[in-house]
């Protein structure tokens, strides 16, 4: 067994730990509540939902995903390669944040800079944190997400959708994708007994 | 110990990541609970793996690992497979060559 065997070995089980369809959840459902937070004004609805979706899904996560799926320590490299990742998530993130404040409640020279492209900003930001975990996981699923976004953006810079309703309908399909993925996850994997039996002592 | 099949995915798995649970293994490999049971219980009394059980929130976690020893093992036995393998492609070569009578 070659090396490049080796480390598709690896990305298989990398990407089988967190390819259960949970994180598309999470990321539609920030994608909702950014479109409904531009719909109606409500600019703290998305610090909220970060607040109580992030633990959410990590007790997801624990409780569903870990016995079905299994646990896996990664080797340093992987873990380096997936903190250089979650820091440019962190930075895509902040843009968003940014770009909220800068539309939303921002000063009212800085909302005339941004507002003439504003209705694509926020779904090319989001498409990028998609274009980000394609990457991470090598997923084609996650370009289409960013596709989706951009498509649903386009449609909003055009006028055909009211603000924010083209992030709201973009991450309900993102969502509705990853709802179908732990479905199917749930039931290709039941759960397991962690303690392998007894033949180990 | 490392040639037989089953224990040489079990290796292969254990060799790229720092460790992985019962559960982890027995959905990669595809093995039945009380295959990956008997052949963790062989690869651990060769010293090749170290399993530690554990409780995490309350539910059982069997946590397997590779030693330095099997890490040495699977690494000395893919050399022997490579040197193997390439004695078999020169050997293969020469034969269409018809430098070697079959």
């Amino acid at each position: 067994m070659d090396e490049l065997k080796l480390r598709e070995l690896e990305d298989r089980a990398f990407r089988a730990y967190l390819d259960d369809g949970s994180a598309d959840v999470l990321l539609g459902g920030m994608v909702v509540a950014f479109g409904v937070s531009l719909a109606s004004d409500i600019d703290y609805l998305v610090s909220v939902l970060v607040v109580l979706a992030v633990p959410g899904w990590l007790k997801f996560r624990e409780r569903l995903v870990e016995p079905r799926r299994g646990y896996v320590q990664l080797g340093p490299a992987r873990r380096a390669r997936v903190s250089r990742y979650k820091s440019a998530f962190m930075v895509a993130g902040f843009l968003v944040c940014a770009t909220l404040w800068a539309i939303v409640i921002g000063p009212e020279e800085w909302r005339g800079a941004v507002q003439p492209h504003s209705r694509l900003i926020p779904s090319v930001l989001f498409a990028v944190t998609a274009l980000c975990g394609a990457v991470l996981l090598r997923t084609s699923r996650l370009v289409g997400y960013a596709g989706v976004l951009i498509v649903a953006g386009g449609f909003g810079q055009v006028g055909l959708l009211p603000r924010g309703l083209e992030l709201v309908i973009a991450g309900l399909v993102i969502t509705a994708h990853g709802m179908v993925r732990i479905r199917d996850f749930l039931r290709r994997f039941p759960a397991v007994d962690s303690t392998g039996g007894a033949t180990i002592d | 110990m490392v040639h037989e099949p089953a224990r040489l995915l079990l290796l292969s798995c254990l060799y790229v990541v720092d460790a992985a649970d019962f559960v982890f293994l027995m959905r990669e490999t595809g093995l039945t609970q009380g295959n990956l049971s008997s052949h963790l219980s062989k690869l651990e009394a060769a010293g090749y793996v170290a399993v530690e059980k554990s409780f995490v929130r309350k539910r059982p976690r069997t946590l397997v690992c590779l030693t330095a020893g099997g890490r040495a093992a699977f690494a000395k036995y893919v050399a022997a497979m490579q040197r193997l393998l390439d004695g078999a492609a020169q050997f293969e070569g020469k034969l269409e060559t018809g430098k070697v009578n079959a």
